[in-house]
């Protein structure tokens, strides 16, 4: 008898694992742009980990025979002004690139949730916060992040500071419209009529409810980050290029070699571009699954 | 309708104090004493002390606000640190080309979005829906800069090995000076700053078409027996218009942002361009100038938009 239970149980675990194999693969076919989006977003985060054990050649190391070479089979993305290996430090920016994208999406969720929320829950709050977001809403992003830059000194830590700042005021727009229509729900009703203080029905009800929507908002903007590191760097505020290559400063230093150098922007660029895409995509496709409703509002 | 006006113009204000306020004390928490710069090195402290008095830096910080408000309000931005120049001159003087680029940018982007769009929702869920949103979500990821140097590295033929540009790679050239000219080099900068605008009114009128597709009345134009183009074009995207409308409006706004790098890479002489070198240069009458300017347009196109909706759609009303 016990020993049948037994085997229910594992038939029982057998068959949920592979309902949840079926329900993934089903998925992937239902969602193939954002299946493919994660696929090469999982490749690069990984060779960007493993970046720094294996690639060919130093990525900070200079050899002045050896500047602004072509691709060849030694130095697959060409050399830079330097004689750096583009390659190497295509592969090890991505490291510095994925931090930033990293801590931006996750520091500007954090804010945006915690703002959102007491915006959407405390008139007298949302008078005053909502004013001073749509004001840093209204100046253009790069220029904002150059701005705050000029004022906390160029670093890398500076450079996450001054994107989050840039980007929580999306963030908070969305915690604050999915807060509005929260607060009317029946369970938040329920739980007042329980006793629940503010506190409680924020932490537990509220805020729990936001991360569909804020997590869809965090690919974005975790794409956007990126993209505004390279800015950044590209117009000489990001972050110093002296032992930190991100794909925004090997850009941004091979611009001048544009005519005879093109591979030290281009390769940069390309994966760049392909780590932004890929993680858009994934966006689209979590969005479509977590919040269909959100589809009309970004 | 004019209550509306009025009442969304009141709400402008506050937006545009905080715009205000950041850029005051993006100056004053700054690192570094604008008196001391002044005075060098080689200063005593009674003449360090009489710049701060002539700068008004000795006076309690909201005096100073007070009277910086004031000067602003009656357009006086100063002068540039560097040049000695009136800052509203510099500016002026910068905003032919920002404007120029801008309306390339949008007129390019309109033309090639608006199609892709249509033709994915009509088309939706097809291969070419699927690739219309790929390339669409390509043209959010690409960063403009890089997309700039590649068309420069194409049409300048160098990819070629050679180097007799095609289409002119860098500059700007006066609409009064030479019509044609002026346009040729505006063609690549719009092609390179308008890919994310591209992609962005391409999401927009897909969707919003598609939504206009299920209505009862397309259905009644089709079984009516009207061909299929004059129903997406009449009946589709006329109603469709709104949403469409409204990120052609709010991406102009988001064009000055891309602008600043555009501007940089074809070496244009416009305001983005201006803003760069003054943050270069640490020169903050003219950055200070560069936020409220650009931050007060957004602010206006904001306004437009939202007052272009309610007089296009007499339902909305806030």
């Amino acid at each position: 008898m016990a020993q049948a239970a037994g085997e229910t149980l594992a038939q029982e675990r057998l068959s949920i694992a592979a309902r949840v194999m079926k329900s993934s693969l089903d998925l992937a076919g239902r969602e193939p742009t954002m299946t493919a989006g994660l696929l090469v977003l999982f490749a690069l985060v990984t060779v960007s980990l493993v970046a720094p054990f294996v690639v060919p050649n130093e990525p900070t190391k200079i050899n002045m025979d050896a500047r602004l070479e072509g691709p060849s089979a030694s130095y697959w993305f060409g050399t830079d002004a330097f004689g750096r290996d583009v390659f190497s430090r295509t592969m090890s920016g991505g490291r510095i690139s994925l931090l930033v994208a990293a801590s931006v999406a996750v520091l500007a969720m954090a804010f945006g949730a915690t703002f959102g929320a007491l915006s959407g829950y405390f008139r007298k709050v949302d008078a005053v916060l909502m004013r001073v977001m749509d004001g840093l809403m209204a100046i253009p992003t790069v220029l904002l992040a150059i701005a705050l830059m000029v004022i906390l000194g160029a670093s890398l830590q500076n450079v996450i500071i001054a994107i989050v700042i840039v980007d929580t005021p999306r963030m908070t727009r969305v915690a604050r419209a999915s807060v509005l229509s929260l607060r009317e729900q029946p369970f938040v009703d329920a739980a007042r009529a329980l006793g629940a203080g503010n506190g409680r029905i924020l932490l537990r009800h509220v805020i729990p409810n936001l991360m569909a929507p804020l997590i869809v908002m965090g690919t974005y903007v975790a794409a956007s980050a990126m993209l505004t590191e390279a800015y950044l760097s590209f117009l000489g505020a990001g972050i110093p290029a002296v032992d930190n290559p991100s794909w925004g400063n090997i850009m941004a230093e091979g611009r001048g070699f544009i005519h005879k150098a093109m591979w030290v922007i281009f390769f940069p660029g390309l994966v760049l571009a392909i780590t932004v895409t890929s993680i858009n995509l994934a966006g689209d496709g979590l969005r479509d699954i977590l919040d269909p409703k959100l589809a009309h509002r970004i | 309708m004019l209550a509306y006006i009025i009442r969304r113009l009141l709400t402008t204000i506050p937006v545009l104090v905080v715009v205000g306020l950041f850029t005051f004390f993006l100056l004053r928490l700054t690192p570094g004493d604008p008196a001391a710069v002044i005075a060098g090195n080689e200063a005593t402290h009674e003449e360090y002390l009489e710049i701060r008095e002539r700068l008004g830096l000795d006076a309690p910080l909201y005096v100073q606000l007070g009277k910086w408000a004031g000067r602003i309000v009656q357009g006086d931005f100063g002068t540039s640190i560097r040049s000695g120049k009136p800052v509203f001159d510099l500016v002026r003087g910068r905003i032919g080309p920002s404007v120029s680029l801008t309306i390339a940018t949008e007129l390019v982007a309109v033309l090639v979005a608006i199609p892709l769009g249509v033709l994915a929702a009509w088309k939706a869920n097809s291969l070419i829906d699927r690739s219309v949103m790929v390339f669409a979500a390509v043209g959010f990821s690409v960063p403009i800069f890089w997309l700039g140097f590649i068309m420069i590295w194409v049409f300048g033929l160098w990819a070629f090995g050679l180097d007799n540009p095609i289409l002119p790679v860098a500059g700007y050239v006066k609409i009064g000076d030479d019509l044609w000219e002026y346009v040729r080099h505006l063609i690549l900068p719009a092609f390179s700053l308008g890919l994310v605008v591209i992609a962005l009114i391409a999401r927009m009128t897909r969707a919003s078409v598609l939504e206009v597709l299920k209505e009862d009345y397309v259905r009644t134009a089709r079984a009516k027996g009207i061909a299929e183009p004059a129903i997406l074009i009449r009946h589709a995207l006329r109603n469709a218009s709104l949403p469409i409308l409204t990120v052609v409006g709010l991406s102009l706004a988001g064009l000055l942002s891309g602008a600043v790098v555009t501007e940089s890479v074809f070496a244009i002489p416009g305001l983005g361009r201006l803003a760069v070198e003054a943050i270069a240069t640490r020169d903050y009458p003219i950055i200070q100038a560069m936020i409220i300017l650009i931050g007060g347009f957004y602010v206006f196109i904001n306004l437009a938009v939202d007052i272009l909706y309610a007089f296009l759609d007499p339902r909305i009303r806030y």
